[in-house]
């Protein structure tokens, strides 16, 4: 239609901007409400959000939204994943909280009107100030062509709503710099047409695909730094072929950004043959030190530059110059901590993902071996479409930031992330009893497990499901250590009754963390991560994370102390409640109550030092080949003792045993005292304590169950 | 006489391996673990008489082995992975590749 502008006449169609098609909404938008301003200090004031306009026109600021109660937040990021490329119907945050607080989360969205909606499925490090399980998120703009000005997330779930405006910052979710060097004999290879090779999806567009282009497609803003040194040929000394160390020693040496801290800085090291020789196209080679993944190296000279005999000549070029291009893409792959394609589930000496992942070795991915997939080479790339696959992006897009930013997190520590394959029946929670999660240092740490009812119908589940053990995984982390696995002492098989928890009802029951059958795993001060993932059914549920804290040692006497504690005969006294044999973890616990009687690892050395002293027991020994039974009468003097710490204060008590094993232990001391006939005890240990929330635990179901029978 | 390659794949944690052919020990090492980033622990070669060849990997203190057979002449690749308390082997003419 011509323009009658010049008559003067209103155009029928609205004017919009040039290129007009849809702009993606997806992206990292910021908020913050730290404010400069030193004279005066002005009053915060909420963001107007836009209101979307059909057509075009001035931007019209909408109504202030209200803001829910203020959080100490100091600075937050949306992650917004629902369009653009390879979309993951995803919406991430992180939040700050106080000074050093930090927490993230994620959330699975999809389409409602307005918008998008969803569960928050993960969460990170300062969760008890995060409640929420529910996300609604609008984007704000005056129309679908141009970039959004803002996003609204509206928070709901655990009893509180909170709604926070985001101002739109870019359409990548991070930025990432990346440095490509070569050794004196090699070159830098940084592209590949995809067209030049007939070996390829019908449907795979034709273009010249450089390496920071897949990571831009992956979600990063990429930039190259410096580039281009060439790196002598020295540092291989005098074989010419490198190895990690000298490989390291070059990346500190010409990588512009070296530096002994975490960034979003990789280096790229072009070379022509590692030591090994020939049969390793390239390596991550930083996997050693404090901050890893930092660097990796391509070598040309290779097998990839070798293709199969049965390739014609004329693709001989093509063929070497897809290695090239694939492998550096994989290795630089490995410095975001992504593992191989048939990896992902493997954890390796405490290093692993957080959830159980599935191993996907046909997927076709960067991180795949062509030559290992079913028809080889050929079928993977006549698949391969130039891309990480969804959990790969999902990872690299939304998990937190330390297990894939570059000298974070070790090598394969955290190593990708998925979504457990989880209904929504059921909820996983861990938590403690205490106000606040901090521990002193000596004391074990007793976590409640509950898992909780939440689809709208009665669900019957094995009423051990949580005390057996047996499909639990929990993973330990304290800050700037490896992550460890969750091993005990002992697993437990119950016969299978099952239980039915009504809506909202749930199952709990304690987790004693701090010590298994690998050693310690709470021992050091610091803070700690701890997360439980329950396989139930054909299901996973994966807890949230809890963050807690020990303390330093008071004095040199607990240090003295804990060279004893942490020992393998403590761990396991404390896990079984007590022992007649293992003297010197018994003895250690004994100075425990003896020397630090107000400190809370007192009650928990307690509490087997009692049953254990106030029972009759009989222990099986042999002089010589001839066995022998021995039988012990109780001390109920020596048991009486022991209790002092345990019912001298029944609210610390039960904030560091935890209610469902204060409970536990209140129940067996008094059984145990009476059956020895000294009521006294049993009357002192009637303590009232707090109430907490009704849950089913393995101590009460037989009762409820004959209760409910009766 | 042939060059026989053997690669010790994934699954190595730390373990001692001890690897014969047709019979005689060709490589003994303690520690040896698979490096995740590429998928191999170790590499070596050693040369064998051609035709039939039999190779045994024990790692002694899992007490678990494997056995394959070959047909020794030219060149020869033996991949050995170690899956739960199995061993696993593929066999090739090329080299292997890892990245």
């Amino acid at each position: 239609m011509e323009s009658n502008n010049e008559a003067g006449i209103t155009p029928i169609f609205p004017i919009f901007p040039f290129p007009f098609f849809p702009q993606p909404v997806s992206g990292l938008y910021v908020w913050s409400n730290l404010v400069i301003n030193p004279i005066p200090l002005l009053p915060l004031q909420p963001l107007h959000p836009l209101e979307p306009v059909a057509g075009a026109g001035p931007l019209v600021p909408g109504p202030i939204i209200p803001i829910g109660p203020i959080f100490p937040f100091r600075r937050e990021e949306l992650r917004l994943d629902v369009d653009g490329r390879y979309p993951q119907m995803k919406a991430s945050g992180t939040s700050q909280i106080g000074l050093s607080g930090r927490v993230s989360w994620i959330a699975n969205l999809t389409a409602v009107s307005g918008g998008w909606a969803g569960s928050i499925f993960y969460k990170d490090g300062s969760v008890a100030s995060f409640p929420f399980t529910n996300v609604k998120v609008t984007a704000q703009r005056p129309n679908p062509f141009v970039v959004p000005a803002s996003a609204t997330v509206e928070f709901s779930g655990g009893g509180t709503t909170y709604t926070r405006v985001y101002n739109f910052s870019s359409r990548y979710f991070h930025t990432v710099s990346m440095e490509f060097d070569n050794a004196a004999s090699s070159t830098v290879n940084l592209d590949y047409n995809t067209g030049s090779h007939p070996n390829r999806p019908a449907s795979l567009p034709v273009e010249n695909l450089t390496i920071p282009e897949i990571y831009r497609r992956a979600g990063f803003d990429v930039a190259t730094t410096a580039g281009n040194s060439v790196v002598p040929m020295a540092g291989a000394h005098a074989d010419a072929k490198w190895s990690n160390q000298e490989m390291h020693d070059a990346m500190q040496v010409h990588w512009s950004q070296y530096s002994a801290s975490a960034k979003w800085a990789v280096w790229v090291f072009f070379a022509s043959l590692h030591e090994i020789g020939t049969s390793l196209g390239g390596i991550m080679f930083d996997d050693i030190g404090a901050q890893q993944r930092q660097g990796t190296s391509i070598f040309n000279d290779s097998f990839i530059k070798t293709p199969n005999p049965s390739q014609p000549a004329s693709l001989v070029a093509p063929w070497v110059d897809r290695m090239n291009f694939w492998t550096a893409c994989h290795e630089i792959g490995h410095t975001f901590n992504l593992a191989h394609a048939w990896q992902k589930s493997l954890v390796d000496n405490g290093h692993g993902p957080w959830v159980p992942l599935t191993d996907v070795p046909e997927a076709r991915t960067f991180m795949n071996y062509p030559y290992r997939v079913s028809g080889g080479t050929n079928s993977f790339f006549a698949n391969f479409d130039y891309r990480f696959i969804d959990q790969e992006l999902l990872f690299l897009r939304h998990a937190p930031e330390r297990f894939v930013k570059m000298g974070d997190a070790l090598w394969f520590d955290h190593h990708g992330f998925e979504q457990a394959n989880t209904s929504a029946d059921f909820q996983l929670e861990i938590r403690v009893d205490k106000p606040s999660p901090h521990y002193e240092y000596l004391e074990p740490v007793v976590l409640e497990m509950r898992l909780t009812n939440v689809s709208g119908e009665p669900q019957l589940v094995p009423e051990n499901l949580l005390r057996s053990l047996e499909n639990i995984t929990a993973v330990i982390k304290r800050d700037g250590d490896a992550a460890k696995l969750y091993a005990p002492f002992a697993r437990y098989c119950y016969a299978p009754n099952k239980v039915a928890l009504q809506p909202g009802e749930s199952l709990a029951d304690s987790l004693f963390v701090s010590a298994g059958s690998t050693g310690w795993n709470v021992s050091e001060p610091g803070y700690y991560t701890i997360q439980v993932a329950l396989e139930h059914g054909d299901y996973e549920y994966v807890s949230n994370a809890l963050r807690l804290r020990v303390a330093i040692p008071n004095d040199r006497d607990e240090e003295r102390l804990a060279q004893d504690y942490f020992t393998d005969d403590v761990g396991r006294i404390l896990a079984f409640d007590g022992s007649k044999v293992l003297d010197a973890g018994n003895n250690t616990l004994q100075a425990i109550v003896d020397r630090l009687p107000n400190h809370n690892a007192a009650i928990h050395a307690a509490v087997p030092l009692a049953l254990t002293t106030a029972r009759a027991t009989q222990q099986l020994t042999y002089d010589g080949d001839e066995a022998k039974i021995v039988r012990t009468k109780p001390d109920v003097t020596a048991a009486r003792a022991c209790l002092a710490p345990l019912v001298g204060d029944a609210r610390r008590a039960v904030a560091t045993l935890g209610a469902i094993d204060y409970d536990y232990y209140a129940a067996r001391l008094s059984d145990t005292f009476a059956a020895v006939g000294a009521p006294t005890e049993t009357a002192r240990l009637s303590i009232a304590r707090p109430a907490t929330k009704p849950a089913i635990t393995s101590a009460n179901a037989a009762t409820r169950q004959k209760q409910k029978t009766a | 006489m042939s060059r026989l390659s053997i690669s010790l794949e994934e699954g190595f944690t730390g373990d001692a391996v001890v690897v014969s052919v047709n019979g005689a020990e060709v490589y003994r090492r303690d520690g040896v673990k698979t490096k995740l980033q590429i998928g191999l622990a170790d590499q070596f070669e050693t040369d064998v008489q051609d035709g039939p060849a039999n190779i045994e990997v024990t790692l002694p203190t899992k007490q678990i082995s494997g056995r394959t057979g070959v047909d020794a002449g030219g060149e020869l690749y033996v991949g050995v992975s170690v899956e739960g308390n199995e061993i696993r082997f593929r066999h090739s003419s090329h080299t292997f590749g890892y990245v």
